[in-house]
């Protein structure tokens, strides 16, 4: 009863609080007057009365509510001294909020990456089936339809055993002709995933037979892209590679795979003749741990499994070792190390931005020394100092919140193209409510961390009086020293990423991508089969293009640099022992003029011309790598070689030039072995389907686009023209996120070293100021100013040395962790750490240097005078 | 408890007053800074236990007078009540003999 009373009353109190002051003002007055009176003494009655401002503020807390006022007074007071001292603020929020800013927008990629689980139930217990060799730990490639259904049948650890294989297809109808991404897969596939079909059915056993299996399952993006989401799509039939299906489903929005874009899914349908091929794989196995089954013992049962193979088989999988990977981990595995990295630099960054805070908010309260005594004079306690300055904290920290936020948002937005788009897939990239609340705490904890030491030690040395004494700068310095060390590691890490990108770029790629432009596209499957089509296909479209103002040479081929197409074969040399363990050689089919067009050097020999045909004699070029590896210091013209293992029938083919090597598996991959084909001996069949063709021109490729494009539908208004872009561009792409990478860290890096130096700069500047007097006493008595600036130099070089040398060692012991991300350069490479100790100690003597030289400009009589 | 004692004794008083009174009563043994009545005055009106209304004191000077609520009656009865409980345990640890 009496508590809603008493709420009465304080609200009556919010109403009238001038009338509540004047009163108690008023009322105090008398009080006073009256002793004074008694005792006949003004001040003995103020004395006697007491510390009248500290009562009237007790008075009023009686009534508040519960020290919000008090605090809402604080803030107003916080505030006010931001105002004034805006250069401050400006710092602290802006340090603040990019070290936390910077932190939230990785911290989102992390989260998506590497913690958030997969969008299908009990996503942990997916698995994939590699093959690898037990002559190579590291390869990991597709297996084989024959070993799939010989685990199928005996495999306990895992359950739901499914294949699946990429795919693509011509989509033709319905408006323009698409070549699209295709997945083919087992029937069960689909449910070993765990995800339910948004309309219609997934496949049936019985469709998975020749014949039986044009049905197929449309993606949710494909249906409203192609189809404007038509709910009847389901029993519609549709021309997928001149063939007609049948639309049985729609696959739920945003799935996606392991290794695959495919945009629809046919059933996976072979002849017994390829079932029980085991040498041949193209195919990917995913099954399910039963429960409590750990990767060990699914690795373990692999092990026993493979070894029999390798007895039933002796000939098709002499050297198999299946491997099992858990899908979570295969696709995490590539950023890992990068987003690791990635997370300790934030870190790193954060408590560098964490160590300036403090010291500049120490050196605010020092500075504010006087300030500090006018108020405890007045009545404040030490607590009441100590809880004035954690709510300047506090104040600091929600508008470094808030503004770490729009860092944040606008970090993010750069950051967003360093997820492989395999990971993306599975998550939908965005500053999640979960990272949010995260950053909060974060700029919450940093800053009232940092400015606890501050406000204990203002209040703790008032008492003593020592304000600005010798412990603070020990204090002072140690930060700095942390900050210079933290500042030497992120250093080291991001010139070791520089190096990387630098030797990267500097790669020679074995031809000349300026200038050239590419593109893909199908022949009709009728083609394929009649060599005559095929190549009058070929030298009408190169006619028409080399007729194109501008072009210079063109060419087709199977597939091209960084295409990342081209299958491998093991080739049986003349005279030469077979191993089944022997290097693969890459294999590729092109037109004459394919090494003019790309300006790949010829080293001995000569190249394909128009006589190499059909009907001469077999012939084929090879690299410099595949030169060195099978004939190590002979000649190779004139070698004989042919495609498979000794039991082959493949024709033998002469060697009649080599080539130089050429880095098709990207830039940080050392170039293969390959055997390239004049494009009219090859046999049709082995023809892989998409075919590349390449154009080189006088000026800027990308003009030449439509021109190609136009050349290529004039031969046949039926062909599918896709990735028609500049090489460049395509090279790009994979040069993309080590630019991304190096970017951010050298940002990092050099907002580490700004923060540092800005931290030895305030430490100095403070020194300078506090030492004026001793400065005009040594003036006084015959020092030099340029001693004194070398008096100041030396103490922020003593600073500068110690912070070096903890950082140099802390980055030798953790360089190695990013052996892995690291292209042509030792993650202990003296010159890199050369480097980085010359920018650190450039940029800290400047840092040293501006405060310093105040010293020259002390004036003896008035530092004596000053205070 | 000593200001609520004093209002009952002396009715209605200004803080001066109260002041004046529990050093005069107390033989100058309880001399406290007389400014922290203030605050105390300022938690009892919140309580409800007393009000204050301006007069003029016999000096003719306005003067704000405390007066006990029947409320602050009862809470100074509770108080009495247990300090002189606590007195008593207090007189019976040291003087163990006369209890």
């Amino acid at each position: 009863m009496s508590l809603l009373q008493e709420i009465k009353r304080r609200l009556n109190y919010l109403r009238h609080r001038e009338q509540f002051e004047s009163d108690l003002e008023e009322e105090m007055r008398f009080h006073i007057d009256s002793r004074a009176e008694l005792a006949g003494d003004q001040g003995q009655a103020r004395r006697q009365f007491g510390n009248a401002t500290l009562l009237r503020e007790d008075s009023r807390a009686a009534w508040g509510w519960n020290g919000l006022e008090s605090v809402a007074a604080d803030v107003r007071y916080t505030l006010r001294g931001f105002r004034k001292a805006p250069l401050f603020a400006a710092i602290a929020i802006g340090t603040l909020a990019v070290a936390i800013g910077g932190g939230t927008a990785i911290l989102s990629l992390a989260e998506a990456t590497l913690l958030q689980p997969l969008p299908y139930p009990n996503a942990n217990e997916l698995t994939l089936i590699f093959e690898g060799s037990t002559r190579q730990a590291k390869v990991r490639s597709d297996t084989s339809p024959a070993t799939y259904r010989s685990l199928r049948e005996s495999m306990k650890t895992l359950h739901s055993l499914a294949l699946y294989q990429p795919n693509e297809m011509n989509l033709t109808g319905d408006g323009e002709p698409e070549r699209l991404d295709a997945g083919l897969a087992s029937p069960n596939f689909f449910t070993t995933v765990g995800v339910q079909p948004h309309l219609g059915r997934f496949f049936r056993e019985g469709e998975d037979v020749p014949g039986k299996d044009t049905v197929v399952i449309l993606t949710y993006e494909l249906w409203q892209r192609r189809f404007a989401g038509d709910p009847n799509i389901l029993g519609r039939n549709i021309r997928l590679s001149e063939t007609p299906y049948t639309v049985i489903g729609i696959l739920p929005p945003h799935f996606r795979y392991y290794i695959d874009r495919g945009e629809l899914w046919t059933p996976f349908a072979s002849t017994p003749e390829r079932w029980a091929n085991r040498g041949a794989r193209y195919i990917y196995i995913t099954g399910r741990r039963a429960p409590g089954t750990s990767m060990d013992q699914v690795q373990a049962e692999l092990d026993n499994l493979s070894a029999q193979y390798r007895r039933e088989y002796p000939n098709e999988v002499p050297l198999l070792k299946l491997q099992a990977v858990d899908l979570h981990d295969r696709l995490t595995e590539e950023s890992r190390t990068s987003l690791y990295f990635l997370l300790a630099a934030v870190l790193g960054l954060l408590l560098i931005a964490c160590s300036n805070v403090a010291g500049l908010l120490l050196t605010r309260a020092i500075g504010r020394g006087a300030e500090l005594s006018v108020r405890t004079a007045l009545g404040a306690s030490g607590g009441r100092l100590v809880r004035q300055l954690l709510t300047e904290s506090l104040v600091l920290a929600l508008l470094a919140g808030a503004a770490s936020l729009l860092v944040a948002a606008a970090a993010f937005r750069v950051l967003q193209p360093l997820v492989p788009a395999g990971m993306l897939a599975f998550t939908t990239l965005e500053l999640n409510t979960k990272v949010v609340a995260i950053q909060f705490s974060l700029a919450l904890f940093c800053t009232i961390a940092s400015g606890l030491l501050p406000a204990f030690r203002a209040a703790g040395s008032l008492t003593t009086r020592a304000i600005g004494g010798r412990h603070h700068e020990t204090l002072r310095g140690g930060l700095i020293v942390a900050e210079i060390a933290l500042a030497i590691i992120l250093l080291t890490g991001a010139t070791l990423l520089f190096r990387t990108f630098t030797n990267l770029n500097n790669v020679d790629p074995g031809f000349q991508p300026q200038n050239l432009i590419s593109a893909q596209t199908v022949l009709p499957r009728s083609y394929y089969r009649d060599a005559t089509l095929r190549t009058r296909f070929y030298t009408d479209v190169l006619e028409r293009v080399n007729s194109i103002p501008g072009v210079a040479k063109a060419a087709f081929a199977s597939a091209i640099p960084t295409s990342w197409k081209g299958g491998f074969s093991s080739v049986t040399i003349a005279d030469k022992l077979y191993s089944p363990g022997q290097r693969a050689a890459m294999m590729r089919q092109v037109t004459p003029d394919y090494f003019a067009t790309l300006q790949i050097p010829l080293r001995e020999g000569r190249l394909f011309t128009s006589t190499d045909n059909a009907a001469s004699e077999g012939v084929v070029i090879i690299n410099q790598a595949m030169a060195n590896h099978f004939w190590p210091g002979e000649s190779v013209l004139g070698k004989r070689l042919h495609r498979g293992g000794p039991q082959s029938t493949n024709p033998w083919l002469t060697v009649i030039g080599v080539v130089g090597n050429v880095r098709e598996m990207g830039l940080a991959e050392e170039a293969p072995i390959i055997t390239y084909f004049p494009e009219v001996q090859h046999p049709a069949a082995t023809f892989s389907s998409p075919i590349y063709i390449v154009a080189r021109s006088n000026a800027d490729p990308s003009q030449l686009g439509p021109a190609l494009r136009r050349a290529i539908l004039e031969t046949n208004p039926n062909q599918t023209i896709s990735k028609l872009q500049p090489v460049t561009e395509l090279m790009a792409r994979e040069t993309e996120q080590q630019r991304i990478q190096t970017t951010i860290t050298v940002a990092f890096a050099a907002t580490a070293l700004f923060l540092a130096c800005l931290g030895i700069y305030g430490v100095l500047s403070f020194s300078v100021a506090q030492r004026r007097q001793e400065f005009g006493v040594r003036l006084a008595l015959g020092a030099s100013p340029s001693q004194l600036v070398g008096l100041v130099l030396n103490g922020g070089i003593r600073l500068t040395i110690v912070g070096t040398i903890i950082g140099l060692t802390a980055a030798a012991l953790l360089t190695r962790f990013m052996e892995t991300l690291l292209f042509q350069v030792k993650p202990l490479e003296p010159a890199v750490f050369a480097t980085v100790t010359a920018i650190l100690f450039a940029t800290a003597l400047f840092a040293c240097w501006l405060p310093a030289r105040r010293a020259r400009q002390v004036e003896p009589g008035q530092a004596l005078r000053y205070d | 408890m000593l200001i609520l004692k004093t209002l009952a004794r002396l009715g209605s008083m200004h803080g001066f007053g109260i002041a004046l009174f529990i050093q005069q009563t107390s033989d100058g043994v309880l001399e406290v800074e007389e400014g922290s009545l203030y605050p105390a005055l300022q938690r009892l009106l919140l309580k409800g236990w007393v009000l204050a209304d301006w007069r003029q004191t016999e000096n003719n000077r306005r003067a704000r007078y405390y007066t006990l609520t029947p409320e602050g009656k009862k809470a100074l009865r509770a108080e009495v009540t247990s300090f002189d409980k606590v007195n008593k345990a207090i007189a019976q640890i040291i003087h163990p003999s006369e209890a």
